[in-house]
This record gives structure tokens, sequence and C-alpha cells, in this order.
């Protein structure tokens, strides 16, 4: 009965054959402190940041641009131009019984020496539409979001022993092994994005390793959220997203 | 050393980049229930928009000798959409993509399709 007067609310503005309706704008997310991670108040988000369909084609084509990006492109194979021989003939041309040959940089020879190889400082990077990366950038933070694995810092209200930063308040290690056990995520691959550079969370998550990427907020790509099993990100730093990548 | 674009990179002045304007977070009360999710949109019903150009979705698509006319940007249910073409229009051959809301249609009815739209869509926006 309920889904039926939800139905009835969507289509009263529609007329005509076609059953139009408007998509949802806004979602709500909650605000968090931190490391207690307690909600305290929420806040409307663009529904196309946190709420949108999953789209594989545009992680993909996302994630493929940035590995592509990243290739330093420093594979170096010799070539006959490299000279690594001298250019002495190796016997004469004629009188031997032996098939004709020049010098020993030749890369038919058995020398390691390839005809077309590739030579260092190659550029990999492909071109990808800013608008398909935007995309996938907005399909990777709702994917994460609809599976509860985004946590927004940020708000007011801050308790006393909270933080509405995402920084911890003693550079230790023994902080993040007390965040990592209160909140159960022992081995699994956590992600924060900082509006700023967070010096106490940078040097107390080196315990963890690779299990903590800290990252601030122009550095962060598709993989890096993809990759996480959770996703702690400052309200500044996912206001800064959002105006960046919103198409 | 044969100038190349890694080497040039070096003598490049980088321009300034352009400051990003952070998204302003609107005020609670200035949102309807209306504009959040689970109000039903996609059940039975989706939204088709115009182009910045305000022109509707609609293209004639031309693979080789096949000829179909593709209608974009439809958001919600797709197959609910091709079943309202059909009701105005049985004779169409329509697939459909639901993955990204597409819908092909069989020969070249761009300019019907746009007179559908135009004839029931824009009164009702």
């Amino acid at each position: 009965m309920l889904r039926q007067s939800i139905r009835t609310l969507a289509t009263e503005a529609s007329a005509g054959a076609f059953k139009i309706a408007q998509p949802p704008k806004y979602t709500l997310a909650s605000l968090r402190t931190f490391p207690s991670l307690e909600p305290q108040s929420f806040v409307p988000l663009p529904a196309t940041f946190l709420d949108a369909p999953l789209r594989r084609d545009f992680l993909w084509s996302a994630v493929v641009y940035e590995a592509d990006k990243a290739r330093v492109g420093s594979g170096n194979v010799p070539t006959k131009g490299d000279k690594p021989f001298s250019n002495r003939k190796l016997h004469p041309q004629k009188g031997t019984g032996r098939a004709r040959v020049g010098d020993a940089n030749s890369p038919i020879r058995d020398n390691g020496i390839k005809a077309h190889g590739i030579k260092a400082g190659h550029d990999w990077s492909t071109e990808l539409p800013s608008k398909i990366y935007s995309r996938g950038f907005q399909t990777a933070l709702s994917e994460q979001y609809r599976n509860g694995k985004l946590f927004i810092i940020g708000g007011d209200k801050v308790p006393e022993y909270d933080q509405s930063i995402l920084d911890f308040k003693y550079s230790n290690g023994e902080t993040t092994r007390q965040f990592v056990d209160a909140h159960d995520l022992d081995r699994l691959s956590l992600l924060f994005i900082t509006d700023a550079q967070r010096d106490n969370l940078l040097e107390s998550t080196e315990v963890i390793g690779k299990k903590a990427d800290v990252l601030v907020k122009e550095a962060v790509e598709v993989r890096d959220i993809l990759k996480a099993n959770r996703v702690y990100i400052e309200l500044p730093a996912l206001q800064w997203l959002i105006s960046k990548y919103s198409v | 050393m044969r100038p190349s674009f890694v080497s040039l990179k070096s003598v490049r002045v980088p321009l300034p980049t352009p400051t990003i304007k952070p998204f302003e977070i609107p005020p609670l009360s200035s949102i309807s229930y209306k504009n959040l999710p689970n109000t039903g949109f996609g059940i039975h019903n989706y939204s088709i928009t115009k182009t910045k150009f305000k022109h509707w979705p609609v293209y004639l698509k031309i693979q080789n000798t096949k000829i179909s006319t593709e209608v974009k940007r439809i958001q919600g249910d797709v197959v609910q959409f091709k079943n309202d073409l059909l009701a105005l229009n049985p004779n169409l051959e329509i697939t459909v993509n639901q993955n990204i809301g597409y819908v092909n249609i069989k020969g070249d009815v761009v300019n019907e399709i746009k007179k559908y739209f135009d004839e029931n869509i824009e009164s009702s926006i």
C-alpha cells in the first residue's frame, strides 16, 4: 500500500502519453566526527555524486586512463642507431664462401639489437573526455557510498573527544591501532582524503603501512577510491571534488 | 639530444591553474522531499532532459546501410518509455539499452519522435 502511494506521488506531475518524473537532485549524507565516526548531522549533497547508478564502463575508462597516465615510459631497447659494436666489416665482401655481412650492429644478428625498438621517454598517456572521467569519479563515490563505505567527516557539532577534521590528536601509531580496533578495520585498506596536509594522520597511519592511504584532495584518483575498503573524506574536500568533477 | 616533450618540460613555464570554488551546500530547509531519492523515481516512470542547446536528444544513427533513430538521456525505467512509445505508434521496432538509458528505433523516425516529445512532454514539465 505504501509503495502504491509513493507511486502516485512521483507520477502526479506527469500528463499525456509519457510518464515523466523528476529524478532526485540531492541525497542526505551523514556528517560524522573523527575518530569516533559518530553521526552528528546531515547535509544535502548532489545525487549525481552519491546516488549515481553503477556504470562499470565509466569506471573502466577512468581507471585505464589513470593507469596509462601513470606509466613512466622508461622501456628502452638498443637499436642499430645506438651502435654498441664497432663499425668494422666482419669479414671480406667476397671470397669467404659465406653470406655478405656488414658490421656487428645489424638487428638480424643474434646480438640483442632490435630493428624497431622502443626508446625511453615514451609517453603512454591516453586521452579521455573530461566528462567521461567526471562520470567515473561520480560513479566511484556513489558506489562506495551506496555500500556504506564512504564516511564524511565534518560539521559544527563536535563532542569534546572528537574532531571535525580528519586528523588524530596524537601522531603515535597507537592512535591508528585503536582506530582500527574500534571500528573493526583489521586488514582492510583505508583511504583518508583530507582538505590539507594532516601531519598526525600521516605519521600515525605509518604503522599499518600500505593498508592506509592518506591523500590530499588534489591527489585523489578514481583508482584510489575503488581500491579502498573504507573511504574517509573531509566535507570541504568532498565539496571541492564535487565542484571539480560536476562535468 | 633531440628536443622531446619530456626535455622541454623543464623549460615550460607553468600556467597558473584556476582555483576551484567548492560546491556550496544548500540549506536543508530549501530542499523538498521530492528532490530526495526513494520517492518512486524509476518505478514505471523516467525522465528525458533536453540538451544544453534545448534540443531533444533524438538522433539519426547511420551505420553503413543500417539506419536507426537513437534516443538518449533517458533516466529511470527505459522499458516503460518503450511501452509508451509503442502505445503512440505500435509499428515502431524498438530496442532498449537499459544500462545507459538509450533507445534505438529502426528506421528514420527522428521527426516523429520529436513531435511526440513536443506534444506530450513540454506541457507536463
